[in-house]
């Protein structure tokens, strides 16, 4: 799967190093007025590369430097779609920066202790 | 030593020109506050202020940026022009939904759980993450007909977390 570049928004797409996952690395900023028209049709390729070939999904937010609230959507979009394929999906952020810390701590209202979704901190080096 | 930061810009209503006003702001905070939590908060609730002034201002009509920095406070104050009274009334309603939660927090988390559930219009989040992510109170005044000013007020003090 090829990785995403949009504007100032860089997601790199890693399904080599794990045969059991498929790891998205964030990287710069999302910051479009509408990032779902982008973001959307990335996500529903990744979820069809999932549907073939069955893998944890790894969303790493650890190096993003920022994104706008309506990303935060798209995400929420992103979860939604997982759970309703059944696919898991783990979300790693950085605690030690307090707006990943703050942003994300509010997904926990994803987490159904069913599996299909973890929040992880980013364990310290 | 650090300097206190102040700024104050006139910007088209570009979208472009939110990411660089808010990496200005980011790069100035940078200066004064180093590389940290508070410059991040800067940044965001630049840049949330800034997305909803382009997003509702009157078209044609520049939106203007301000930061002032107290001896205890840093205030982010962004002005535009506004048509009718539909973008007061919105602001009015997400200031209530914040104050009627027990701290921000609580009303960022419900407001995605409401977003999941379609209960809730796509926007507005914004006012909320510079509540509960930017640790800053809120506020507006209309300082005259057809002009909104949106002020984020935070504490220098290292917020409670």
């Amino acid at each position: 799967m090829e990785s995403l570049v949009a504007g100032d928004l860089r997601i790199n797409v890693d399904d080599t190093t794990d045969p059991q996952a498929i790891r998205l690395h964030w990287l710069g900023m999302s910051t479009d007025r509408q990032p779902e028209k982008v973001l959307g049709p990335f996500f529903a390729a990744l979820l069809q590369a999932v549907a073939d070939q069955p893998r944890v999904l790894e969303l790493h937010f650890e190096k993003i430097e920022r994104f706008n609230s309506s990303t935060i959507l798209s995400i929420i979009q992103l979860i939604q779609a997982a759970r309703n394929r059944n696919t898991p999906m783990v979300v790693i952020y950085d605690p030690t920066r307090k707006w990943q810390r703050l942003s994300f701590d509010a997904l926990r209202i994803f987490d159904k202790r069913d599996g299909l979704f973890e929040l992880r901190p980013m364990e310290a080096a | 030593m650090s300097t206190a930061l102040c700024l104050e810009v006139e910007l088209q209503p570009e979208w472009d020109n939110v990411t660089r006003a808010s990496e200005a702001v980011a790069l100035l905070a940078l200066g004064s506050y180093g590389d940290g939590d508070l410059r991040d908060a800067l940044a965001m609730v630049s840049g949330e202020l800034l997305e909803n002034a382009i997003k509702y201002a009157s078209p044609q009509t520049l939106v203007k940026l301000a930061i002032r920095e107290s001896a205890s406070a840093i205030v982010v104050e962004v002005t535009n022009a506004i048509v009718g009274n539909e973008e007061i009334q919105r602001l009015a309603d997400q200031l209530a939904w914040l104050a009627s939660h027990q701290d921000p927090a609580e009303a960022w988390a419900a407001a995605l759980a409401q977003v999941t559930t379609e209960r809730r219009e796509r926007g507005g989040l914004g006012i909320l993450r510079i509540a509960n992510e930017g640790g800053s109170r809120i506020d507006y005044a209309v300082p005259s007909p057809g002009v909104l000013t949106v002020r984020a007020s935070m504490s220098k003090a290292p917020a409670n977390e």
